[in-house]
């Protein structure tokens, strides 16, 4: 699915990442872990094209997608949430879905002359997304919403969200945004436990949607009850791959990791 | 009515177009700009020159738009990678120097000179030549600017635009070509901004570069302050407010020389006090921060 090809990146003297190869399995949960200074988000900004690397190449399935600029990746099928989230915090949610729903939203002259609150859209047929074909309506996101577990109306802002609705809304956008990969940059970090399992659930329902997700996740336990493949960085490099067992028990691993 | 009344709502017609096209690139889309007064200054020369060499007000109207269009835009690739106070002295910058243009290209502009004699504007079979009329006209350009910009801000578009603002690489990220929408808003903005230029210019009928010069920044960012940011009304509502305060000092019995700077202290003040005990403005719902 997606493909990165011997990626190097440098900030002035220190070498974030040094070689990076790695591929993202089709329909299923990768989880990327390794300790703090991997090099880990670093690669999700330049899979997002928010950091060009010094050398190496990404493809997403067979496309080059090296030289694109963000939005056009984004548009390609990489979605993304963040570990500090990140949400337009003047805006409400319903504002939120409708753009992470369609890019119609970007068409001045059909904005201003047909005034489209109520657009309908249409995805790219090869782009997976569980809104095709569906109607930007009150309605339509009271569903999503409470599909993703937070209780509120979409016309509240989202400074008045705790943080775990904040983190759930992440998820709730990107999973609406038309995608083919899901990035998750520490999904559960910082939330409490019954968020936590909730996001687990939802998570698991996606993998069985046949989401491709990719997750950056340190809390270990969490990694081991949903993912289906394991990548190991440290020191911007990848140490081992294999399932969440294999690579727990892995003496490198837990040296480098943990600590042990 | 009385022609000082008709006076003061011409130019109160002219400074909402300013303001208010001023506050959807500010206000609604994040993008600091402190050189917008050249906008209006490029408009102003573009219908001026444009009408004294013959050409139909209604085209050099338009002509004025579209050439303040061709800056912004030009103003938004250059200051690409700029943000926030940096963008901000960057769009100063850009104001000085077209005042400098303005004041230098004597064959163009006739420098300090400036043009005298603009002709009255007429349209079609319409030439407009009381003041009277011009209200008028000026109401009619202001209501048409309000309700283009009310659905703009309105729509999806406008909620883009604020999504920019509030998170440019959160934008990017949702698939929005965030540079475009830039190059939009600030190229709309600008146009707004160039007939609010032609208009005065035909008004008043002699232009010189003092009259675009960094004193009327000051006055259009009091406005869009007082006013709120991201509020169109806010900006209405606060233009009226602060063309019509330093128009007391007419009935206090002071020098002219004293009236002149005392204008500008008002305006100053007012900006203070804004920001120190109302940071929204009358009905901004985003901080200044």
């Amino acid at each position: 699915m997606l493909h990165a090809k011997n990626i190097h990146k440098a900030f002035g003297g220190v070498k974030a990442l040094q070689g990076v190869t790695l591929t993202i399995q089709p329909k299923c949960i990768t989880a990327l872990i390794g300790p703090n200074g991997a090099g880990k988000t670093t690669l999700f900004d330049i899979i997002n094209g928010l950091i060009a690397p010094d050398t190496g190449e990404l493809f997403l399935e067979k496309e080059n997608m090296t030289r694109l600029p963000s939005h056009i990746r984004a548009q390609r099928g990489i979605s993304r949430t963040w570990q500090a989230v990140r949400l337009f915090k003047h805006l409400t949610m319903f504002d939120h879905l409708r753009m992470a729903e369609n890019n119609e939203d970007t068409n001045i002259l059909k904005n201003i002359f047909l005034f489209s609150k109520k657009q309908t859209h249409t995805c790219h047929p090869e782009v997976r997304g569980n809104a095709q074909h569906c109607r930007a309506s009150k309605d339509h996101y009271e569903l999503v919403l409470q599909k993703f577990g937070i209780d509120r109306s979409p016309q509240t802002l989202v400074s008045h969200l705790s943080y775990g609705q904040r983190k759930l809304l992440q998820l709730a956008m990107v999973s609406l945004q038309p995608h083919k990969i899901l990035l998750l940059d520490e999904p559960v970090a910082g939330v409490n436990q019954v968020v936590q399992a909730h996001i687990e659930n939802v998570l698991l329902k996606l993998k069985d949607e046949g989401e491709t997700i990719c997750i950056i996740e340190h809390d270990m336990e969490f990694v081991q009850k949903i993912a289906d493949h394991t990548i190991v960085m440290d020191a911007g490099r990848v140490l081992m791959e294999g399932s969440p067992r294999e690579v727990l028990k892995d003496k490198m691993v837990l040296e480098a990791y943990l600590g042990e | 009515m009385s022609a000082y009344l008709i006076h003061l709502s011409i130019l109160i017609g002219i400074y909402v177009i300013l303001s208010t096209s001023l506050n959807l690139a500010m206000g609604f889309t994040g993008l600091l700009n402190l050189g917008h007064i050249a906008f209006f200054g490029v408009g102003a020369y573009t219908s001026a020159i444009l009408t004294m060499a013959g050409v139909p007000f209604s085209v050099a109207f338009f002509l004025a738009g579209a050439f303040a269009v061709l800056f912004g835009v030009l103003l938004v690739l250059a200051t690409r990678n700029l943000k926030g106070d940096y963008l901000g002295l960057a769009t100063l910058g850009f104001g000085f120097v077209v005042y400098s243009v303005f004041l230098n290209w004597t064959g163009l502009t006739r420098g300090p000179l400036g043009i005298p004699g603009i002709p009255k504007p007429s349209l079609l079979t319409w030439a407009i030549q009381s003041n009277t009329e011009y209200l008028f006209f000026v109401l009619l350009v202001m209501a048409l600017t309000l309700l283009l910009l009310w659905m703009l801000t309105s729509s999806p578009y406008g909620r883009v635009l604020e999504a920019v603002r509030d998170d440019e690489i959160a934008a990017r990220v949702l698939g929005k070509n965030v540079s475009k929408l830039k190059c939009q808003a600030m190229g709309i903005s600008a146009f707004f901004a160039g007939i609010a230029g032609s208009l005065f210019a035909h008004y008043i009928t002699y232009i010189d570069p003092s009259s675009f010069f960094l004193s009327d920044i000051v006055l259009l960012l009091t406005i869009v302050m007082i006013g709120g940011l991201a509020s169109l009304r806010g900006s209405v509502i606060a233009t009226v407010i602060i063309l019509l305060i330093p128009e007391a000092l007419r009935f206090v019995h002071l020098p002219s020389s004293i009236i002149g700077p005392m204008r500008q202290m008002i305006y100053a003040l007012l900006l203070i006090v804004i920001l120190l005990y109302r940071p929204r403005g009358f009905s901004g719902h985003v901080d200044l921060a």
